[in-house]
């Protein structure tokens, strides 16, 4: 049941790939080039951003003008500065979820794949059951439970990929450790935690390197998701998924900028996300596709 | 059989079959003439690219859809190389019928056999009844040595050979004038494909169907052709009957080819190969397109296309023999 | 083996997935930093009642306890009581599943349509314009998120052109008997071809919203698997018999092509189901999905758990029904 689940940047990847045929770089630098956009508008937002996203500075829902690119919404906000500035939630939970789930699911593969035994056995077993269900449902409970903020919705999104980073690695953990240099180091007397920094850490590294890269469109669209459902962050902060959330509001007012400019914001940064990841992947990891 | 006995059921008149790959087109069979007789089997021989996988699906026109025929291909008659598909489709199975080099991926693995029965006959006789179908089927997998009430499971249940079998029958009943097997039992066992060969035979017998036999076994030829035609390269470069080819070859290529079988003689047990590999067929030779390999060049080799000699009650397409011929 | 052993087979193995959901699902909601007592009465509320509350929610007891507790309820088919409603959560669930059964056949229905046939017919002209634009399609609504999509139709059909409704399912009073809850098949049922269009006029936005975007995968994955089928002997074979195109593709290369799609389509099933709870709360339709959220925003513990616990029975169930339609179409599974 749990096989074949992929990445939402590995599916898109996949599309791009069929739609542009194999230029990885070129795919590679397109995608590279987006996501640099992206962390341009995030850190620079204050400067580049016209107005203050959070203050009134026009009358509510003004369609797109030459002071307002983007139009303004129900409470008179300037849209176009809020994308910019959503940006910002929207990277650093994509980026701290993911760091979250690598930093709690990386030790977890390495220590169940090389120990093995009970340990390992009942580590994977919850792993599985985990990794069956559908991330974002995962992501509610959990978001549920621990509440709105950066950090909380974060850990729900971490929640969901810790499974995947402790799949990979302990396969690859399991995988590498009965090899020579491994059984080598054993002989000469080497302490098991050094073993497993020194000798296996550095092997599986490029393989986790990717499914970083690919994680971060996944928990992107989880995140937008997760706002959108208003589990995300408290108002009145910027955040492309709970600026659509206020949609159907938009949507009985006619009010088509209020719904499709951060909505694209969202889907200009998973393609690029995961565009970028596809050529990450290759160039880094050519077989990965089909080790996993 | 005898020679130039018989009506011709299908003739192939300078034919050409130029098939598209990305940037260009691979002339795989360019300019051949073959005549195959009610009753008669024909082997074409030769290496893998030569053109004769090609010749095979062409007859039926299975090829991708931008692939360009030329010259003339006669099926009873009628040439099919301007029809559409849609004519198409009535050749197919009804005429010709085909069976292909492995049964394993050839025959879908998860179709019931009496379905594969059943849309075949329905599709040249519509409206016949599932039972009539089956009662078909019966007899036909009994001819081939099925028991009949195995039509109700699944190729992937058959072994290989009982495949063969089945696709056999599949070829054959709708009773078609020729069959094309294209490397029928490569990629069976030896004994199954002894069997395999004397049931084709005795089928072609009792159906008084004609065979085209493509294959690069001479082993097989040898136990099933009437006659031989040798291609190289996108031509034939020799046709005769069975006997003349393996005991008297004239072109260069059909002796190499002889002396690259193995056989089980002790006295001869040195292997020859033939060195170099085949032109491209994006863009062959403007000679002999053998010349490159040939022992035996000489310098008008490279320099003109060879004729077709008529020698010996065959043809042979070699300027080796043109010097008894009148047409140079 | 047996039609009917392998149907038994796959539920006996489906029994320890089922357990471990659980155990994962307890744990995962107590684990975690958070106390729902809290979030329920606020942090201001007075030392004594937030005792009160721990007591009446059992959490209070070892945690063993509570985990053998909350394993026999979920056996005997009690998910708890709602501290909203006061009411059995799986009595809730059970009045809302029909329409969150009823979106997701449809969207799964739609987006297999699209696929099968989108994705055939792209394969069979490869590298046309109708292929060039089933890719483009692909790739464009796999990266959109299913709630913008949504509003995105909403915006054109509800408001603008002003065709369906914008939201919500059907008004209270139906003019049918209900007696499934699926109104599509009860309106069927009675007869009653106004209420049907009724219905159907409800549900069309949010099922081709959900089913469009799942579409994409599916497109993808018959289309490149046909495309990988139409290249093998078998397909030649059935041409050279002289089936027609209809038969060739659909009988014997998209069947083929669809065995390897059978393993995961329920896996796409499960985020179906993510995606429809997305779509519930763009369209305000009033499954599941949008149970949880309104739950979640009134802090409802029980019924969160009870729910998440449901989604996951939900997709068990699912997965099973999935691998014995796998083993109609693909013989070779049961034997």
């Amino acid at each position: 049941m749990a096989r074949d689940k992929k990445f939402v940047s590995e599916r898109i990847g996949d599309f791009a790939r069929d739609l542009f045929g194999s230029g990885t770089g070129r795919l590679t630098l397109i995608g590279s080039f987006i996501l640099i956009f992206y962390v341009i508008l995030a850190v620079f937002a204050p400067y580049i951003a016209p107005y203050d996203p959070i203050e009134r500075v026009g009358l509510s829902l003004e369609p797109p003008s030459k002071d307002f690119w983007f139009g303004t919404d129900n409470l008179g906000r300037d849209i176009l500065s809020r994308v910019i500035y959503g940006s910002r939630i929207a990277l650093s939970i994509s980026f701290l979820g993911v760091a979250v789930a690598f930093i709690i699911g990386v030790p977890l593969g390495l220590i169940s794949g090389y120990v093995g035994g009970w340990l390992d056995r009942v580590l994977t077993l919850i792993m599985d059951a985990m990794y069956v269900f559908p991330g974002l449902i995962l992501a509610i409970a959990v978001a549920a439970v621990l509440g709105p903020g950066i950090v909380n919705i974060s850990i729900s999104i971490a929640v969901v990929y810790t499974p995947t980073y402790f799949r990979v690695i302990r396969n690859q953990v399991a995988a590498v450790k009965d090899e020579m240099y491994v059984e080598a180091a054993r002989a000469l007397g080497a302490k098991r935690w050094e073993i497993i920094l020194k000798y296996i850490f550095p092997n599986v590294l490029p393989s986790v390197v990717v499914v970083l890269s690919m994680n971060l469109a996944d928990a992107l669209m989880t995140e937008a998701g997760l706002s959108f459902l208003g589990l995300g962050i408290a108002p009145p902060t910027p955040d492309w998924g709970f600026d659509l959330n206020s949609g159907q509001r938009f949507v009985l007012s006619r009010a088509w900028w209020g719904i499709v400019f951060p909505g694209l914001a969202i889907v200009f940064a998973a393609l690029g996300f995961s565009i970028f990841s596809e050529g990450i992947n290759e160039l880094l990891n050519p077989t990965i596709r089909e080790r996993r | 059989m005898a020679k130039n006995e018989g009506e011709a059921v299908l003739r192939a008149e300078n034919l050409k079959i130029h098939y598209k790959t990305k940037k260009s087109y691979v002339k795989a069979v360019d300019g051949i003439d073959l005549t195959l007789r009610k009753g008669e089997t024909i082997g074409i021989v030769g290496e893998s690219g030569c053109g004769k996988s090609t010749f095979g699906q062409g007859i039926l026109k299975l090829l991708p859809q931008k692939t360009k025929y030329y010259g003339k291909l006669l099926v009873r008659d009628v040439d099919v190389t301007p029809l559409r598909e849609n004519d198409m489709r009535k050749v197919r199975g009804k005429v010709v019928g085909m069976i292909f080099q492995d049964p394993m991926t050839s025959l879908n693995p998860i179709t019931k056999v009496e379905k594969l029965f059943y849309e075949t006959l329905e599709e040249h006789n519509p409206g016949i009844s599932f039972n009539e179908s089956r009662e078909v089927t019966a007899q036909i997998l009994q001819k081939v040595g099925i028991e009949p009430r195995r039509m109700r499971e699944y190729p992937f249940q058959f072994s290989g050979g009982m495949r063969q079998r089945v696709m056999i029958a599949l070829a054959l009943v709708l009773n078609p004038d020729i069959i094309v097997a294209d490397e029928p039992t490569t990629s069976l066992d030896v004994i199954v494909q002894a069997q395999i060969l004397n049931l084709l035979d005795e089928l072609r017998q009792s159906y008084n169907a004609s065979i085209i036999l493509i294959t690069h076994d001479l082993g097989v030829v040898a136990e099933m052709a009437d006659r031989i035609a040798v291609m190289y390269a996108g031509h034939i470069v020799e046709q005769n009957e069975k006997e003349k080819i393996y005991y008297e070859p004239k072109h260069p290529y059909t002796k190499l080819l002889l002396k690259s079988i193995p056989n089980t003689n002790p006295k001869d047990l040195e292997l020859t190969f033939i060195p170099g590999s085949p032109p491209s067929l994006v863009n062959p030779p403007i000679g002999c397109r053998f010349a490159s390999r040939c022992p035996y060049k000489m310098s008008i080799c490279d320099e003109k296309e060879p004729p077709v000699v008529e020698i010996d009650g065959g043809m042979v397409k070699c300027w080796l023999y043109t010097q008894g011929s009148d047409n140079q | 083996m047996s039609l009917r052993s392998y149907i038994l087979t796959r539920i006996i193995l489906a029994l320890p997935m089922i357990f471990i959901l659980l155990v994962v699902i307890f744990f995962l909601l107590r684990i975690i930093p958070g106390d729902p007592v809290l979030a329920i009465l606020g942090g201001k509320a007075p030392l004594e009642v937030i005792e009160q509350k721990r007591h009446e929610m059992g959490l209070d007891k070892p945690i063993m306890v509570q985990f053998f507790d909350y394993l026999k309820d979920v056996f005997t088919g009690n998910l708890g009581t709602s501290t909203l409603t006061n009411r059995p959560v799986i009595e809730e669930l059970k009045d809302r599943f029909p329409a969150t059964l009823e979106l997701t056949i449809f969207a799964f229905i739609i987006a297999l349509l699209i696929g099968l046939f989108w994705g055939a017919e792209s394969a069979w002209r490869k590298d046309e314009p109708l292929d060039i634009g089933a890719r483009v399609y692909s790739v464009l609504l796999y990266s959109v998120p299913v709630f913008w999509f949504g509003l995105i139709l909403q915006l054109i059909f509800a408001s603008y052109l002003r065709w369906l409704p914008v939201g919500g399912r059907i008004p209270a009073v139906t003019s049918f008997e209900v007696r499934t809850g699926l109104y599509v098949l009860d309106a069927i049922m009675s007869g009653d071809w106004k209420g049907l269009l009724d219905v159907l006029r409800y549900l069309a936005l949010p099922s081709i919203t959900l089913g469009m975007v799942t579409s994409s995968i599916f497109l993808r994955m018959v289309r490149n698997n046909t495309v990988l089928i139409l290249s093998k002997d078998l397909v030649k074979a059935a041409r050279a018999r002289g089936l027609k195109k209809r038969v060739v593709l659909y009988g014997h290369a998209v069947k083929n092509a669809f065995v390897p799609i059978f393993t995961i389509i329920g896996m796409q099933f499960a985020s179906l189901l993510a995606g429809a709870i997305l779509t519930e709360t763009t369209f305000s339709w009033p499954g599941i999905g949008s149970y949880l959220v309104m739950k979640i925003r009134y802090r409802d513990f029980p019924a969160i758990q009870g729910t998440i616990i449901f989604f996951g029975l939900f997709i068990v169930v699912i997965s099973i029904i999935i691998d014995i339609v796998n083993a109609l179409v693909d013989p070779r599974v049961r034997y």
